[in-house]
């Protein structure tokens, strides 16, 4: 287990530095929301389409990084191409695969923060009541949809596929492919309707628990015999 | 081929093929490691130095073939001398004695330490800041400060200019133990040369290991003409005395 801990730091430790731009992005552009009074706000929304424009995507920039994000940076590219100096540490490749999906979590939990914070900003700039961002992520079952499936089993769908087929390039495909799976375990999860209410969400949570504990495992076996 | 012998070996590797997405690159490679040897291993571009590297230290699976690594009690198989351009660039080098010390249980960090002390490389900015010598010399000083029987160090001297070259060479011979070996691709064989005790040429998917002390005496001629020659660039002279041979095992 020390191992595994050594990994999540320093793999943890990488990842901030990579998203510290962006951080610091969506820090400024909150402060200026937040200090800008309420009538600059309403000129801006009137008068200025393109201060308005980039305000408002700069918000969208922190949704749009919660739907990319997940996939297509947490998924795969912490692990390949594979990094000689992780290699040589030794480190099972099982337990890297599960660092590296475990520290997804606190990433888009803050990506969902910042859009949070944000909607909330963006009202300020609402014309008529109505604002661009008042299109909220409304996400009821935020802990299971937002810091399981999108944080862990997305990604580690994703990462199976990716490493299933093989090749640089083919990420689209394997993004295709773990969507596709993704809505066929859904459909395939239909009969728990015969099961009651209450029940429903925490045997979808088992089975794609299972499911994940699998593919971590498909995912070293395959990563191993390609030599990772 | 070279027979088969009950000696101490190191590394061995037997029948040994790789291939990058089905082109062939090695083709049923011999090489046989013995304790305090230092081995140069000399090929084109392209002719799979690194590749070679990679596949004794363990980054690399060979698709046929075997690798063995005969590890002397206490020390570690193999410690790789990452190229610089391998380490994350955002680690400075703390984070590396750090990260190192946390990873490799043979890890000597005062060692690391001095050396680094002792090379001027500052620790606390981060690696793509440093000149090209002082990130050589920092992965060497993490390298050979593991206890390891077999040293890997991929082209140490490049992109080195060549007054700092001298400094890489003479690191390399003060540092590394005294039974453990070393095995370096290099360009440079002609700076190198006087160091090295076996000669492993890749040419054309294949190896070939030779003693350098073989080359002078059968042909006379220096290790990088016995090179050029082997690689069809050059044809060596029996009887001519090559250039540039000094005393081995230390700086002419």
């Amino acid at each position: 287990m020390k191992d595994l801990k050594h990994y999540l730091w320093w793999e943890g430790k990488r990842r901030l530095r990579t998203v510290r731009v962006f951080a610091v992005f969506w820090l400024a552009a909150d402060l200026l929301l937040w200090a800008l009074p309420q009538s600059a706000c309403a000129w801006i929304s009137r008068e200025s389409s393109v201060l308005s424009l980039l305000l408002n995507g700069s918000m969208f920039l922190a949704g749009l990084a919660l739907a990319w994000y997940p996939v297509f940076v947490a998924g795969a590219s912490w692990f390949t191409p594979r990094r000689s100096l992780e290699q040589l540490t030794g480190v099972a490749v099982e337990k890297q695969i599960l660092a590296g999906l475990l520290l997804n979590v606190p990433v888009v939990f803050l990506l969902y923060v910042q859009c949070r914070i944000g909607m909330g900003l963006m009202a300020k700039l609402a014309w008529d009541g109505v604002s661009f961002f008042q299109i909220a992520l409304s996400w009821p079952d935020f802990w299971r949809q937002a810091l399981w499936e999108q944080a862990f089993f997305m990604p580690s769908l994703y990462l199976f596929f990716y490493l299933l087929f093989g090749r640089r390039g083919w990420k689209l495909l394997a993004y295709v492919a773990a969507l596709g799976s993704a809505s066929l375990l859904e459909f395939l999860l239909t009969w728990e309707m015969a099961l009651p209410a209450a029940w429903l969400p925490w045997v979808t949570l088992a089975a794609e628990a299972l499911l994940c504990g699998l593919l971590i495992s498909a995912c070293g076996r395959i990563a191993r015999r390609r030599g990772y | 081929m070279r027979e088969e012998t009950k000696e101490r070996l190191l590394l061995r590797m037997r029948q040994v093929s790789f291939s990058y997405d089905r082109k062939p690159l090695l083709r049923q490679i011999h090489l046989d490691v013995r304790p305090g040897r230092i081995l140069g291993v000399a090929g084109g571009n392209g002719a799979g130095k690194t590749t070679l590297l990679k596949l004794a230290a363990g980054l690399l699976l060979p698709q046929e073939g075997t690798v063995e690594r005969f590890v002397p009690e206490g020390l570690c198989p193999v410690s790789y001398c990452m190229p610089p351009g391998e380490l994350p660039g955002w680690m400075t080098g703390r984070d590396l004695l750090a990260y190192y010390r946390h990873f490799f249980q043979d890890f000597r960090r005062q060692q690391a330490e001095g050396l680094l002390d002792s090379l001027g490389i500052p620790r606390n900015r981060p690696l793509y800041r440093l000149s090209s010598g002082q990130a050589v010399l920092l992965s060497l000083s993490l390298g050979l400060s593991r206890q390891a029987c077999l040293y890997l160090a991929d082209e140490p001297l490049s992109h080195i200019e060549p007054a700092l070259r001298r400094d890489v060479r003479r690191f390399l011979l003060r540092y590394m133990p005294e039974e453990s070996s070393l095995l370096m691709a290099t360009h440079q064989l002609g700076e190198l040369e006087y160091m090295l005790d076996e000669l492993v040429i890749l040419h054309r998917h294949t190896a070939r290991q030779i003693e350098t002390e073989s080359i002078r005496s059968q042909y006379g001629v220096s290790a990088e003409d016995y090179f050029l020659a082997e690689t069809g660039r050059g044809k060596p002279e029996a009887g001519t005395s090559g250039e540039g041979q000094g005393e081995r095992r230390e700086e002419p």
